[in-house]
């Protein structure tokens, strides 16, 4: 038995059926869609003559659509490229600077069109060293813009006046005298100026001094001995502690008085030294301007020389006084750590003999300050382990 | 499948409509009729949709004539083809399948039949349906354009997308699966 045969009942059935279904078209729907076709038609062949008519004004953008479009982007992308890669190149990590940023964002917020007065707490120091310069914390209250800086020390004013930086073998940092603060200056860019520490030119009363401690008697408790010295923080306050005030500039709120007061309680609550004193000292202002120079810097300006390995710098100081250069300028800061270079670094005031540097330090979450200073002929390096909190030195 | 001279002559209606669309109305008027039938059953006897999709099936063949590769099938081919395709969109967006049309294309018209033929064309028409609707959806199609569109395996293949073998034994098995839904000779003494 064949297919056919086989399946002829099947396909049988199904011509029975198509011939079962007679399905009659309407001639309505014909001529309807017939009569659409035709309106197509017409459509089709009024654009195509349009067309024809019209000159191919466009062909050519028709043609190269794709390419005019693509080439362009593909450019713009190449250059997005490579702008992103040489920034790269350039970002400095955010923990190095976060520091920095966070203290030059405080200093900017608070004090910028304040005047610039100081008090200054004139402390004795044991340092062996006869020929130390006393060293006075200088706290920055206001600022009168280029203003000579007097400072009164046991009745004997001394006046200074904020020269420009000289910019020999500084190339590197930005010498600005306005206060406004450059707007794309991630780094250390703030001209406010707060605090700082401060190394007054050696009085008679003061011969000894020391960086960080100083030896005194200590008080003779019973069954001791009162010979034996013990070292102690310098910057305790003495048994009689006189406080020196700066002049107070109108525009801040508290008064000289106030302040004084201030720092007498503050004082008067610590334990008093035995063998040193501390001298009050009034910085007394002019009434003209104070041109204060300030030199801010930026990381990847300074120490663009600056090695992998020395990114992370480890600072250790031989002495508190180190002769180091000739001159104030890169070198110095190299001789100041063994290791390596400042992450960044903010000078706050300088002279001729003088530069306050505030130096950012990766292991320490605190601005630590140095001051640089001349004596000699020689440049000297000295470093207060003050920390900055809430834009006090502390 | 049509002979080779109707063939060529169908050739060169289809390049000249490609030049000049008004004789693409010279291609509808020559298979409107199957397509509207073919149309007529896939829609279960929907007049409204078998003009939405026999417009919308010729409106295709129009716009896309240029595009056309004469493969040596007849144009019907592919006409079928969109025909298909649009009546498969159709179900899709309709959401229904009815699978059997038979019953509602029924427009038994000619008053020469006689009510013998009429009741046997009647019960053909009946077990068609039935045996249809015990068959897959493929399966259906495929019996439908192999019986109703008359269609060789070739379009059928050419129309559905499947290769041509594939096509003769899916007819193949097809009917050999609808044959086992006929009743048996006993079945139809009983009827008789």
């Amino acid at each position: 038995m064949n297919d056919k045969h086989y399946f002829s009942d099947i396909t049988e059935l199904f011509l029975r059926a198509k011939k079962e279904e007679q399905i009659e078209v309407n001639p309505q729907i014909k001529n309807a869609v017939r009569e659409m076709l035709k309106y197509k038609i017409s459509e089709i062949k009024g654009t195509k003559n349009i067309a024809q008519d019209k000159p191919d004004i466009f062909g050519f953008f028709r043609k190269w659509r794709y390419q005019l479009v693509a080439v362009p982007a593909s450019l713009a992308t190449l250059i997005i490229v490579v702008f992103a890669a040489s920034n790269l190149r350039l970002t400095i990590p955010k923990e190095d600077l976060a520091t920095d940023i966070q203290q030059a964002d405080k200093i900017a917020q608070t004090e910028i069109d304040k005047s610039y007065s100081l008090i200054a707490d004139l402390e004795a120091e044991d340092e062996i060293d006869p020929t130390e310069t006393d060293r006075a914390l200088l706290q920055t209250v206001s600022k009168p813009d280029n203003k000579p800086l007097s400072i009164n020390v046991n009745d004997k004013t001394t006046t200074r006046t904020l020269n420009k930086i000289p910019q020999t073998g500084r190339e590197n940092y930005i010498a600005d005298n306005t206060p406004d603060v450059p707007d794309s200056k991630e780094l250390l860019s703030s001209e406010a100026i707060l605090d700082f520490d401060f190394i007054l030119p050696k009085t008679e009363s003061a011969e000894k001094s020391s960086d960080d401690v100083v030896e005194k008697p200590q008080e003779t408790l019973p069954g001791e001995s009162s010979d034996e010295p013990t070292k102690e923080v310098a910057d305790e306050p003495t048994s009689e502690p006189e406080t020196y005030i700066a002049s107070i500039d109108e525009e801040d709120t508290r008064s000289a008085e106030e302040i004084v007061a201030d720092e007498a309680v503050q004082e008067e609550a610590t334990e008093p030294k035995a063998e040193f004193t501390t001298s009050s000292m009034i910085a007394v202002l002019p009434e003209e301007e104070q041109t204060l120079k300030r030199i801010y810097t930026e990381k990847e300006q300074i120490f663009v020389k600056q090695t992998r390995e020395e990114s992370y710098p480890v600072y250790y100081f031989r002495n508190s006084s180190v002769d180091i250069a000739p001159k104030f300028d890169e070198s110095l800061l190299k001789n100041i750590s063994e290791k390596s270079l400042p992450s960044s670094m903010t000078v706050y005031y300088t002279d001729d003999d003088k530069v306050l540097v505030e130096m950012a330090l990766k292991e320490d979450s605190a601005t630590k300050w140095y001051l640089f200073e001349k004596v000699n002929d020689t440049w000297t390096i000295q470093k207060y382990e003050k920390e900055i909190v809430n834009d006090v030195v502390k | 499948m049509p002979d080779y001279p109707e063939l060529e002559q169908e050739k060169r209606l289809i390049e000249s409509a490609k030049k000049d669309p008004d004789k693409f109305i010279a291609l509808y008027d020559k298979y409107v009729d199957q397509i509207y039938r073919y149309v007529y059953r896939r829609t279960s006897g929907d007049k409204n949709m078998t003009h939405d999709l026999v417009s919308q099936t010729f409106l295709d063949a129009l716009s896309h004539i240029k595009k056309f590769q004469w493969r040596g099938y007849p144009f019907s081919s592919w006409l079928y083809k969109i025909a298909h395709n649009n009546v498969i969109k159709w179900y899709r967006e309709v959401g229904k399948i009815k699978s059997v049309p038979l019953e509602e294309a029924r427009q038994v018209s000619n008053n020469e039949q006689t009510q013998k033929q009429q009741l046997e064309s009647k019960m053909a028409g009946e077990q068609i349906r039935k045996i249809l609707s015990k068959l897959d959806r493929e399966e259906r199609e495929i019996l439908r354009l192999k019986f109703f569109e008359e269609l060789s395996n070739v379009e059928i293949a050419d129309i559905m997308g499947l290769s041509v073998s594939n096509v003769g034994v899916k007819v193949f098995r097809t009917l050999k699966k609808a044959k086992g839904f006929l009743p048996s000779k006993k079945e139809l003494k009983k009827l008789d």
